[in-house]
Formats: structure tokens, sequence, C-alpha cells
């Protein structure tokens, strides 16, 4: 029996074999389900860990906050498959007009609507990069410019509530997803915010960066193209309203409201003739697909966690920082740094399983809000997103851009904008009162 | 196609099938919040019925991605070995597999037994002890043995797979050695 060592040892055993079975690459939904399995029975040499693990998926697969995840995602593929999302981007085309760098302004700000109606990443990206990343660049926009906007716009999906890294974190760390959306607002506000200021102050120094358009289009257009293009921005900010005003009217609850979205998208793609028995079957694969995906991701965390909890490791993870002396915001800055590096290597829903379960008591007990972690664990993700070498947004549009456009020139566009992600984690660890100001 | 390929392909599609189940939870959800909403007469049944259903649609979606062969991994630095090496550590990796799929098939076995019958051995569905307590707890412990049951299946049959592929691989060594000389 292992137990002997000890769960320091097990610790580093567990870490060492993550590490190996990782680069020679295994899945990691089995991986982690292969060491939990495997330390179930050499650590505590006893068969009937097994049902004990076994018992745990089956508590993760029927939670019903879960439920909202497959959702989220059909609604935002149902929403990839009709035209709503572009004709907002053409509608949007009037904020352009005669502002330096205001193409990319325009595409942040369709991404953070685009985001209000989406909870997840990928189809918003490849959506960016499909109309305004062309565009930008045949515009004579900086490519660097062009592609960090892209990508940073299109990986604000899961920042702005309704959003699937919360909804994971909020299952996780038993908390109100209400308040963790609530939460995520300001946050992706100043995030928001600092990605247009850092385009308007880029462009109006080095003009050549982000050129203007001349003309506000708007002014010669006929009244029928004028009442279009109010339509096809006020039926986005319905189906976004729609949405969260049912959770927040007290209607639906997240996972119900998730579904709520599902019947409201489909209303307007009927609206629009764009709803048929394909789309709803291509989406309704595409949900079956990614969820398949990311399940086993679910499956070998929940094991390998209670494995390693009965081993006693969230004792002793939560000794090793109590037992540190330093100020609490130490543990913090040592939490953060810790995801980001994990968020580097693993998926995020992969990361906020591992790690949330062992965070969050850590976090309560030290006095901190765990609301107010969730949505700094939700910013955290969005560097993870962008970060080589596997961000799911570079990935998302490198298979969408323009030729010659590569995943290395994609990585080196982002970093400005990483560093403003890693500013509002700041920004909010030094004042929390700029998210928890909104729920209390 | 390969018999082996066909067999996967039929998980595949048994999968978009099953995903219909998605388009279910998001009628009876919408129905509940009608109901409840409008005509303030919740039911007692759609609560436990949706996490029910996608708890099933989830675990056969997740057998049908292995059948896909679609995985979250990290493939760069595998992917960057020699085809020998890179082979072998694919088979360490089916094995593992292998391993973690047959444990946890044991588990779902004994967490399904104890949910279908009693400590005496008679068959007693385990319910979910709500005011309709439905033995859902019992069908769901049930399903996740059948898609562990699923899952070794598809884990030997890739294993078997990959094994056979040991001869391509070395052909194809082969006449690219050959191609070199020439």
């Amino acid at each position: 029996m292992l137990s002997a060592l000890g769960i320091a040892t097990g610790t580093v055993i567990i870490f060492l074999m993550m590490l190996s079975l990782l680069f020679v690459g295994m899945p990691l939904g089995f991986l982690t389900g292969f060491i939990a399995m495997a330390m179930s029975y050499l650590w505590f040499g006893n068969v009937n860990m097994m049902q004990m693990v076994a018992a745990r998926v089956s508590d993760f697969t029927t939670s019903y906050t879960f439920v909202a995840v497959p959702m989220f995602v059909l609604m935002a593929t149902m929403l990839d498959k009709t035209g709503i999302a572009k004709d907002l981007y053409n509608a949007m085309r009037v904020m352009a007009g005669r502002i330096k760098g205001g193409v990319a302004i325009q595409s942040m700000i369709v991404a953070v609507i685009l985001a209000s109606m989406s909870g997840i990443i990928g189809g918003e990206t490849v959506l960016l990069g499909m109309l305004a990343l062309p565009q930008m660049l045949r515009l004579g926009y900086n490519q660097k410019l062009a592609i960090g906007t892209v990508t940073a716009g299109g990986a604000l999906g899961t920042m702005v509530p309704p959003s699937i890294v919360l909804i994971i974190y909020g299952m996780t760390a038993n908390v109100s997803i209400g308040d963790l959306f609530l939460g995520a607002i300001p946050a992706a506000c100043i995030l928001a915010g600092m990605y247009m200021t850092y385009i308007l102050v880029i462009c109006n120094v080095f003009p050549d960066h982000g050129p203007a358009m001349g003309e506000n289009e708007w002014q010669n257009m006929s009244r029928a193209e004028i009442k279009k293009m109010f339509l096809d921005i006020l039926v986005p900010l319905l189906i976004a309203g729609w949405i969260l005003g049912s959770i927040y009217g007290g209607i639906a609850s997240v996972t119900e409201s998730a579904c709520v979205g599902v019947i409201g998208v489909a209303f307007a793609a009927a609206l629009r003739r764009e709803l048929s028995i394909e789309v709803v079957f291509d989406a309704l694969k595409h949900t079956i697909r990614t969820v398949g995906m990311i399940i086993w991701v679910g499956i070998g965390a929940t094991m390998i966690i209670g494995v390693y909890n009965l081993m006693g490791g969230d004792i002793f993870i939560h000794d090793l920082f109590m037992g540190l002396d330093m100020p609490p915001v130490f543990t913090i800055l040592i939490m953060m740094f810790i995801l980001l590096i994990l968020g580097m290597f693993l998926d995020w829903i992969g990361v906020a399983m591992l790690t949330m379960p062992i965070f969050v008591p850590i976090i309560t007990s030290l006095g901190y809000d765990p609301i107010w972690f969730g949505v700094l664990f939700c910013v955290n993700m969005q560097v993870s997103f962008l970060s080589p070498p596997f961000g799911p947004a570079a990935f998302y549009l490198k298979s969408v851009a323009p030729e010659g456009i590569e995943l290395t020139d994609i990585f080196k566009s982002v970093w400005p904008f990483i560093l403003m992600q890693i500013a509002t984690l700041a920004i909010m660890i030094i004042f929390p009162e700029v998210v928890t100001f909104i729920y209390n | 196609m390969k018999p082996s390929l066909v067999i996967d392909r039929i998980f595949i599609r048994a999968g978009h099938f099953v995903s219909i189940l998605f388009l279910i939870v998001v009628c009876i959800s919408f129905f509940e919040v009608v109901m409840r909403y409008a005509f303030n007469a919740p039911t007692l049944w759609v609560h436990e019925t949706t996490s029910f259903l996608v708890s099933l649609a989830m675990l056969f979606g997740g057998v049908a991605c292995y059948a896909d062969e679609k995985h979250i991994a990290m493939t760069f630095i595998s992917d960057s070995f020699p085809p020998k090496l890179r082979w072998f550590s694919a088979l360490f990796v089916e094995m593992c597999t292998l391993v973690f799929s047959l444990m946890m098939t044991y588990g779902a076995y004994c967490s399904a037994r104890d949910a279908f019958f009693s400590p005496f051995g008679t068959f007693r569905m385990q319910t979910s002890g709500s005011a309709l307590d439905l033995p859902y707890p019992a069908l769901n412990k049930g399903f996740f043995f059948a898609t562990c049951v699923m899952l070794v299946f598809l884990v030997i049959l890739h294993l078997l797979r990959h094994l056979f592929s040991y001869h391509e691989m070395t052909r194809q060594r082969d006449l690219e050695k050959d191609n070199a000389n020439a």
C-alpha cells in the first residue's frame, strides 16, 4: 500500500504521473481517471474504493446545474447557423465611420453583444475571424492589432454572462451562479473598456495602424436600410435581454434560462426564415460532439479529486497554504499564478474541476468571497484562451484566418491583450469592490 | 471500409440520434417555465427528468467521441516523436485507457448492483426520494455501467487496430527508405 509513503510523496507521485501521461499524448479525461483508479487501488489497497469513485461520477453527470452546459452550447451553435451575428456586424458599420481604428472598435462592441448571447468561445472567434479580420486587413489595419482584437474579442464569450466557465465554477464551488454572472459584468466591462482604449490610443498615436474609413455611411442610407439596421441591432439585444431577464426577473433558473435561450434563438431564426430541420439537427450533432469531449474531462477530474481528497490531499494543500508566513493576498497571487500556468496546458474545464474543490475552501477560510474569486478565475481563463502553446481562441482563429496568417503570428499578436487581462486581474485583486458592489 | 471503422461509425451515428434528447430537454424545460410562470402550476417531473435525460445523452456522447477519436489531449510532443516511438507511446496510452476503463467498469458495476438490488439480493430499484420517487438514480447508474461496457469494447477494438497498424507502419517506413535510396 502506498499510503505508507505519506500524502506529500503521494502528491508528487500524482503530479509526475499526470505530467508524463500528458506528454505522451493521453487524453486529459482518461489520464486523470486512470491515475484516480490506479491510486484508489494502490493507495488504499481496497477494491471497494472503485465503487466510491464510480458513484461520484453518477453524482456529477446527474447534477442539474450541469444541464446548462449542453443547453448553452446548443444555443450558441444554433446562433452560429443563423445570420443574426453577421447582420449585427454589418449593421454596426455605422460605428466605424470617421474614428481612427473604428472597425476594430466596432468588432469589439459586436464581440461584447455576441458574448451576452453566448456562453462559450469558439463560434464568436470564428465569426469575427471571417467577417472582421478580412475587413480590417483590407482597410490596411496593422495585422497584429487586427488579429489581437479578434482573438481577445472572441474570447469574451465566456466573460460576459451567460458563461459556461462561471457555471462550472459555480457548480464545483457551490455558489450562486446568478451572483457570479452579476459579478462578471463589471469585470467584463473593465476588460472590454481596456481593449477599446488600447485600440483608440494605438490608432491615434500610429494612424497607419488603423486608418479611418472616411465618409459616415449612414448619411446616404435609405429609410428602409436604416430600419433594417435597427432591427439587426435590436434582435441580438432582445435575445440577450431575454436570457438574462429570465434569470434576474425570477422567471427561470440558470439551467432553465439556457433552454429558454434556445427557444428564443429558434424563434428569432424562424422569423428570419432561417429555421429548418437541418439547422436544428446540425446544431444537435455539434452539441453532442462538444459535450462528449468535455464529459470525459469532467469525469476524470471528479474521480481524481475524489480520490486525492480521501488521501488527505485537501487538508495537505490547505495546511501548506495556511503554513505560509505571508499576508493572505499572497495566497491569492500564488493561486492565480498556478491557474495561469495550468491554463497554458490544460483545458479550462479541467483546471476548474481539478483546482477549485481544493482552492475554494482555502479562499473562504481566509475570509475571501468565493464569488469574487470565481470572477477572478473567469478572467484568468481569458488568459488561457489566448496564451501559447494551446490558446483555444488562437486555434479557432487559425481555422478561418486568411492565408498567410500562421499560429505563431496569432500568438505574437495577442500579448498586449494578455497584459491587459493580467492588469484587469490586478485591479480586481487590489480593489475587490469593483466586482463585489454589484451583488451585495 | 474496415469492419472496425464501421463499428466506430455506428456509434457516431447513434450519437446523432441520442442528441435529440437535448431537444426534448429544451422543450420540457420551456414547458415547465411556462407552466410555472404563466399558469402557476409547476410540474413535478421536469426537473428530475431533464438531469436524467442530459446525463444519458452526455454519457453516450462521451462514448461516441471516443469512437470518433475526438479528445482533449496534448499531442504536440508525441507528434514530434519518430514513428516507431510514436507507435509505442500510442500503444502505452491505449493500454492505460484499457486499464482505466476496466477499473471504472468494475466500480460502475458495483454501484449499479447496489442501485438495483438490496443487500439481501432482492430486486428493488433505487429511487430519487422526491415527491415523484422515480427510479432515475438506478437507471442512471445502470446506464453508466452500460457506458463503461461500451467504452471497454471500443478501447479493445482500437487497441487491436493499433496493434495491427504496426505492420503497416514498418512497411511504410521501408517504402520511404526505398524511395530515399532510389
